[in-house]
């Protein structure tokens, strides 16, 4: 330890001449700096750390005002930030009804349809977008912590939602934050400091002038749905990881043990993109049998999207429909839903 | 709380400092110290405020013990010995139902067929080192090693920040007594300055090296069991958890270092150029020093040491490193990983007692001996890193060509760059991960250089060569507290803090 001590003193010695001159080396700054070498380098390190924060302010503040700020980052995608967002200015104790998914959730209901099918029904959209079905069972988790009077869950799911389930994926967001965050006990810019990535924020700030998408591209009904209006020439191919079953099970038994109950729905499938990957239904036959093999809980609803035999006029692409096509979509759901209830 | 968090660095550290030399102002040094203890306790707290009570029991448990210890210790040397032998087995106790409790059961349960139900036993964090730091205690109180410390002395010593979670394992007598110099309750910006070039090379070393380095390294030994890896990917995977665990676990003792300098108290190195060691006898004088050294004096000295003949000793030996093994993971991976170093210390034994006797024998030049050091510790590296028995053995048959040259994917990776250059690799993977991929290559390169030709941390520092004899290397790299440091320092500084958003913890955290 001694010889380690001896190197205690060292930043209280006099300057040395080489020091001196790297102080004064550093021009305007090393005028300002005190002239013992030590305390030279906490004043100048203290300066040029609180600059640089005070730099990366100051840019957030000029993204903000030219409207380029993306929203606060809790997983670092603008669609899954804008709908925590969303969510935050919301009464999230006052809903019964919450749809969660992915894009196929987020971009396919009608929530006002469901409220008007389903009396006392307070509804709410919300699904991000690119889950997989084991995310949405995290996100479900933690969304229904927050809204007591839940009782029913919505999933709108299509192929993609079990293409890959990796644990390492599964927590997407800080729950801790996330929480504080929608509950209004942390400030609004509290996520901007801890998610800081400068190239993430660069990236989000050049391509902020398209999004959110105009009017002419999706319809929003203030429910948290947001429909597309363009056809898109997306034709993801179809892929399935076992382990998103499991995700799917853990959706059930998430919704279940909190005294509501599950509704998960299927698309319908897309003519132009069955003919190319799936001609003979047996994929998509083989992924619903699954999903109903999974799913054991007697309360749970599980409706097959394939008993709408729609057209591809219908489609923006294989996961999405066209606006105003949702509205026949949910109210397939809805009647369905309200068939259980009454029954 | 971990210390390349946001609000580690931002709130707790600051508040932390100037709390503490604003109290060291006052004639009384006990109220920073009991800042100090308010702080260390907030910073474990912070994981979970169940757990505090454990170690707050624990720490009283084992200080009164201690106290009982010291009083009885003349009088009555029968007594003291029985109270520190039944303070040490409730501590291995208490750390073995916490940390063993499902290997034990799960394994019983394999052999019998029956179910202990201890799956809800949770790790509480830091009980590792701060369990070891208190068994040292209630010895050195029995054998006459310690003073008599206030209990706010006592619980700072355990529970002081820098080295709570992770180490380096720091002794009473090394601590305490700082902790009773006047001179840190001053602040002193030579003090803080060293301290900040420890932790801001702690910081970039942690995420620009260790935490790309170690992603290369990840999917190839959690994949190893369903996805056998190639000798391709094998040895870079072996390679990148090597450095990637060094950079990792070398970048939380600088931080500690560098948090605890800050408060004018000096903790030991515990790092000193391991892979550049020359003998598995030199790794362990190099690799993690503060555990070598309480293994050395508190469990192979305390079986007998070397003092019962070489059939014992060698026994002892082994011993001590199959716990050492053990006391980094619940886990039969970790049991042969330490079985391993035994054995390569009783053939380095055995080599230096046969060339002590044979003067004629020839000797390994010192790069073959480094090189065939680096091998085996990285062999031994390969069960540390890998989640089970198969994956282990995948990866070692990988490393040795069993599995073929390349995995299918790729060998497809591989021959779509050659025919179509990088495009065609962005169609298969994406861009984003090309390019993380090729940066976490040429990180790991750099990162090898480093390993071998950069001097370590404390030789920036402190001017402290890896071995007495060696002349001090790059004495540009050395720091001297100057505006100019100040700005590498803080572009350090702000460059972690850019990369910190996606912050992963230290690999230290579940031993």
């Amino acid at each position: 330890m001694s010889d380690q001590h001896s190197s205690l003193h060292k930043g209280t010695k006099p300057a040395s001449p080489a020091v001196r001159r790297a102080c004064a080396g550093a021009g305007f700054l090393g005028r300002l700096l005190p002239k013992q070498p030590a305390a030279c380098f906490l004043a100048a390190f203290l300066l040029l750390v609180l600059g640089g924060i005070g730099a990366t302010i100051a840019a957030h503040v000029a993204l903000a005002r030219a409207a380029l700020l993306p929203p606060p980052p809790l997983a670092a995608t603008w669609c899954i930030d804008e709908k925590f967002a969303f969510l935050r200015e919301m009464p999230l104790e006052r809903f019964t009804l919450i749809a969660i998914g992915s894009s196929a959730t987020w971009r396919n209901l009608d929530m006002s349809v469901l409220e008007q099918r389903l009396h006392g029904t307070r509804a709410i959209n919300a699904a991000p977008c690119y889950l997989h079905i084991d995310q949405t069972a995290y996100m479900a988790g933690f969304l229904l912590e927050r809204m007591p009077r839940v009782d029913t869950v919505l999933a709108v799911v299509a192929p993609r939602d079990f293409e890959a389930c990796p644990a390492s994926q599964r927590a997407f967001f800080d729950p801790h934050l996330a929480g504080a965050y929608l509950g209004g006990r942390v400030p609004a810019w509290l996520p901007y400091v801890t998610g800081f990535r400068p190239i993430y924020l660069a990236r989000e700030a050049i391509e902020q002038e398209n999004l959110p998408p105009g009017p002419d591209a999706v319809a929003l009904d203030g429910h948290g749905s947001s429909i597309l209006r363009k056809p898109h020439s997306w034709r993801p191919a179809p892929v399935f990881d076992p382990s998103c079953y499991e995700g799917l099970a853990t959706l059930e038994e998430t919704v279940t043990s909190r005294g509501a109950r599950l509704v998960v729905s299927s698309l319908p499938v897309m003519p132009e993109w069955s003919e190319r990957f799936d001609p003979d239904g047996s994929l998509v036959e083989s992924w619903t049998r699954e999903m109903r093999a999974t799913l054991r809980q007697p309360e749970t609803l599980f409706l097959d999207g394939r008993s709408l035999a729609w057209g591809d006029e219908r489609f923006a692409d294989p996961v999405h429909l066209l606006y105003p096509h949702h509205s026949p979509f949910t109210d397939f759901i809805a009647r369905a839903m309200a068939g259980q209830a009454g029954s | 709380m971990l210390f390349n968090s946001h609000v580690f660095i931002l709130l707790f550290l600051p508040l932390t400092l100037a709390g503490f030399f604003l109290l060291g102002r006052l004639k009384d040094m006990r109220p920073a110290r009991l800042w100090l203890l308010t702080a260390s306790l907030i910073f474990y707290g912070w994981w979970s405020l169940t757990y505090l009570g454990l170690l707050l029991g624990s720490m009283l448990a084992n200080y009164a013990l201690g106290r009982r210890i010291g009083a009885v210790r003349a009088s009555a040397p029968g007594q003291a010995r029985a109270l520190m032998l039944l303070g040490v087995a409730a501590n291995v106790g208490l750390l073995a139902w916490y940390k063993y409790a499902i290997f034990i059961t799960d394994n019983v349960a394999a052999l019998t067929g029956l179910d202990f139900a201890a799956g809800g036993v949770v790790l509480p964090l830091a009980i590792s080192f701060y369990t070891f730091l208190q068994i040292a205690y209630l010895v050195d109180t029995r054998n006459g090693r310690a003073e008599h410390y206030s209990f706010l002395d006592y619980t700072l010593f355990v529970t002081f920040f820098p080295h709570l979670i992770a180490g380096p394992i720091v002794h009473h007598h090394e601590l305490i007594p700082q902790f009773q110099r006047p001179a840190i309750y001053r602040f002193q910006p030579g003090e803080v300055a060293a301290g900040i070039a420890f932790f801001a090379i702690g910081l970039v070393k942690k995420l620009v090296i260790a935490d790309p380095v170690g992603a290369l390294a990840t999917p190839v030994f959690q994949d190893a069991a369903a996805v056998p890896p190639g000798l391709l990917e094998a040895w870079l995977g072996t390679v990148a958890f090597s450095v990637g665990l060094y950079f990792d676990f070398s970048a939380y003792s600088d931080m500690a270092i560098g948090l605890a300098r800050m408060f004018g108290v000096h903790f030991p190195y515990n790092f000193n150029a391991p892979y550049k060691a020359t003998s598995i006898i030199d790794f362990w004088r190099r690799w993690h020093m503060t555990l070598s050294h309480f293994l050395r004096d508190y469990v192979y000295i305390a079986m007998g040491g070397s003092r019962c003949g070489t059939l014992r000793r060698h026994a002892n030996l082994m011993a001590t490193m199959l716990l050492g093994g053990l006391w980094h993971g619940a886990g039969w991976t970790f049991v042969i990983w330490g079985g391993l170093h035994g054995a390569y210390l009783l053939v380095n034994h055995g080599w230096r007692s046969m060339a002590r006797e044979r003067p004629g024998l020839p000797r390994l030049s010192a790069p073959v001996a480094q090189g065939l050091t680096l091998l085996v510790v990285m062999v031994a590296w390969v069960f540390f890193a890998a989640p089970d028995l198969g994956a282990a053995l995948a990866v070692l048959a990988g490393m040795t060509g069993l599995n073929g040259i390349l995995q299918p994917g790729t060998a497809t990776l591989l021959s779509a760059a050659l025919q179509g250059g990088p495009g065609a690799v962005v169609a298969i993977t994406g861009g984003m991960a090309l390019l993380t991929g090729i940066l976490s290559l040429l990180i790991l390169g750099g990162a090898l250089l480093v390993i071998f030709l950069a001097p370590n941390t404390q030789e920036i520092v402190d001017g402290r060569t890896a071995a007495p004899e060696e002349a001090p290397r790059w004495p540009i790299l050395r720091f001297r507290p100057h505006a100019i440091s100040a700005c590498t320092a803080a572009a350090a500084f702000l460059l972690a803090l850019a990369l910190m958003a996606d912050v992963k913890e230290f690999v230290y955290f579940q031993f």
